[in-house]
């Protein structure tokens, strides 16, 4: 029976309930902003026992929907100060969704100064006290906790940055390969240390699988979505064989590559840390170049990726990783990157957040541009260590810049500015402004349609048609991120009709509903409005829509172009 | 006149051998198009989907018609995508 599960850290019980009626048919980032929104005060402290931490597996999570099987979390971030949802692969969403919990609600905070671990399983909730992991990485927790139970249980866990409640601190997920996956942005794994949570593990042994109400016309829709995965060039052939990484020589060409601290939209080097290279590299040493994060995903963008010597280094590998301490901190060495990468997993750091961080605090002159030996020093002997001045670079870019007095800062709502400029590429720019996230282009990927080709052609230096385009995309990715689907089911969804209308079917299938498409679209206004008035609440305003100034100030070269949208502009973003 | 034609992900194999990794020069008469500077290399027109010509794009309907000029740089990748 589907159900909701509490744990509450300041009497250490755990409860559970059925799904109230106006929580069902919600899942993922529906639940999370829902539940946050009902039950978070807004203008409660991020890190104080009002605030709620919640998990919720998609609504397509467990059934044999091909990448269907991430897992969103939700909090007021402390990061941004507004709403956050952040969503992952590896094992625990199915996980939870074959034991039937739609959301897991961690609430409150401990008296005592002790750390505690959750196990979830068939039958049981328990909280035990932890004193073993304190400390440890992400990487060790996971091997430790799944010899524990002799057994590849789900881990969902904070490194030391969670632990000391750094505003960068991100939670961790065990992928099937028990390496790890990423909540990364918005500090949720400083709001998991403030409950005193180390790590939460999950044993699906005993549970039946996920089985839909109408289980041949699930069958169907899920075939012909999974051939619509395959047939779209970009989820079939470039995702698989390239990895996100790919990116770098398009933005590079496109002039939107940030570059030395948002300086420039091109990178010299660009070549030696491109999704080519870093493919041949992978298959050079014996690493694999296309792996999926969780059970069921057929795109498989993610790869494992090994040292010289063959040894693993890192997995998931992503562009943003890449671009940040790539082309905006001019590191050339992507073996210096992975590791780099591999000690952000985990110590548990967003590695978006720390690489626009590191930017700024190059050109703060912390260190200099290139130095990608004094990244990797710096992030486990400060960060990790958390030493004073590891303290002062764990809080992201927005609290780096003010304490060094920079004023080129790439953040929105606090939250570092990702791999796209928003000077020459415009649509995401409004993305990034608008979202309820702080920036993040995960929200509202007009890259696609700017950049890319895909769901037609939006010119990325024009201003014309760009809002709407991002109100488009973020309507649908609220949507998509509610049914446990990765986003880059987007690529095909763009352009192929059968995709979103399976996916429909699918829902329809497997909860015996008759969703249409106009729903879907509801559904994704609802929860960006919820999400959107929630931030109000907490106390951000419009004046928090809007891009540093130093985008409208410093034009971009090479197509020398600044960001020229007015303030009354972005406020048509809300019209709907 | 001369172009600089660079080629990305799967579409690098169509490279001259000894190009450094995705770029190579190219001679062309006056006027050439697209079309041509791919055909110099047997590079099929059904597999661009991106095309920069100095880092502006392309319109798909203009691939096969575009002249290109001297010391332009010309980008072509497949359908690619990630986030
Ligand atoms: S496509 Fe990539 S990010 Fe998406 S589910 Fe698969 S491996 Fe994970």
């Amino acid at each position: 029976m589907d159900k909701i599960v509490r744990i509450n850290m300041s009497d250490l019980t755990t409860s559970t309930e059925p799904v109230p009626a106006e929580w069902v048919g919600l899942g993922g980032r529906a639940m999370t902003s829902t539940i946050v929104a009902k039950e978070v005060p807004p203008t409660c402290h991020a890190l104080g026992a009002s605030n709620k931490l919640v998990f919720s597996p998609g609504l397509l999570t467990g059934t044999a929907a091909a990448n269907s099987g991430r897992l969103s979390a939700g909090a007021k971030s402390p990061l941004t100060g507004g709403i956050k949802e952040s969503n992952a692969g590896g094992t625990a969403a199915r996980m939870l969704a074959k034991l039937g919990i739609r959301a897991l609600i961690v609430e409150g905070i401990p008296k005592a100064d002790k750390w505690y671990s959750v196990h979830i399983a068939k039958d049981a909730v328990t909280i035990k006290e932890e004193s073993e992991l304190l400390g440890k990485g992400n990487y060790s927790i996971v091997n430790q906790v799944q010899t524990r139970y002799g057994k590849p249980v789900a881990v969902v866990s904070v490194g030391p940055a969670g632990e000391m409640k750094m505003l960068s601190a991100n939670i961790s997920v065990a992928d099937p390969e028990s390496h790890i996956r990423s909540l990364g942005r918005g500090g949720l794994g400083a709001v998991m240390g403030s409950k005193k949570i180390k790590f939460i593990s999950i044993d699906e042994t005993g549970v039946p699988p996920v089985m839909p109400k109408d289980a041949a016309k699930f069958k169907e829709a899920s075939r012909i979505f999974a051939k619509t995965l395959l047939d779209h060039p970009v989820s079939g052939q470039g995702l698989p064989t390239y990895g996100t990484d790919v990116l770098v020589n398009i933005l590079n060409e496109a002039g939107g590559l940030p570059t030395r601290n948002f300086t420039s939209g091109q990178y010299a080097a660009h070549d030696k840390i491109s999704g080519e290279t870093m493919h041949d590299t992978i298959v050079k040493r014996g690493g694999v170049p296309t792996h999926a994060c969780h059970p069921g995903c057929q795109i498989q963008c993610s790869q494992i990726y090994n040292d010289k010597d063959g040894k693993y280094l890192t997995s998931g590998f992503e562009y943003e990783t890449i671009w940040g301490l790539g082309a905006d901190c001019c590191i050339e060495d992507l073996d210096d990157i992975a590791e780099a990468d591999h000690i952000m997993d985990d110590i548990g750091v967003d590695s978006i957040e720390t690489a626009v961080m590191f930017g700024v605090a190059m050109e703060a002159g912390v260190l200099p541009f290139g130095d990608g030996k004094g990244v990797v020093r710096m992030l486990r002997d400060e960060i990790g260590k958390g030493t004073a001045l590891g303290r002062v670079l764990g809080g992201g870019a927005g609290q780096l810049g003010r304490i060094y007095g920079m004023t080129r800062v790439p953040v929105v709502k606090n939250q570092g500015i990702p791999a796209y400029d928003p000077r020459a590429v415009k649509g995401i720019g409004v993305t990034y402004a608008m979202g309820t996230m702080g920036a993040d282009h995960t929200s509202g990927y007009a890259v696609a349609t700017n950049i890319l080709s895909v769901g037609g052609h939006v010119d990325p230096l024009s201003k014309t048609g760009q809002i709407e385009l991002a109100r488009n995309l973020q309507i649908a990715t609220a949507a998509i991120d509610s049914t446990g689907m990765c986003l880059f089911i987007a690529f095909p969804a763009l352009d192929i009709p059968e995709c979103l209308s399976s996916l429909i079917d699918m829902i329809n299938a497997q909860f015996g509903i008759n969703l249409k498409g106009d729903d879907v679209t509801a559904l994704g206004k609802s929860v960006l409005k919820i999400e959107h008035q929630f931030n109000l609440d907490a106390g951000l305003t419009k004046e928090d829509d809007r891009l540093p100034e130093f985008f409208s100030k410093e034009s971009l070269p090479p197509h020398n172009v600044i960001w020229d949208f007015t303030p009354a502009e972005l406020d048509t973003f809300w019209n709907f | 006149m001369k172009i600089t034609l660079r080629l990305y992900a799967t579409l690098q194999k169509y490279l001259p051998p000894g190009s450094s990794s995705s770029e190579t020069d190219m001679e062309l008469p006056e006027a050439a198009t697209i079309p041509d500077a791919l055909g110099v290399l047997a590079l099929p027109m059904t597999l661009p989907h991106i095309i920069f010509i100095n880092g502006r794009h392309v319109l798909r309907p203009d691939f096969s018609t575009r002249r290109l000029q001297d010391g332009d740089i010309l980008a072509v990748f497949p359908a690619i995508g990630g986030g």
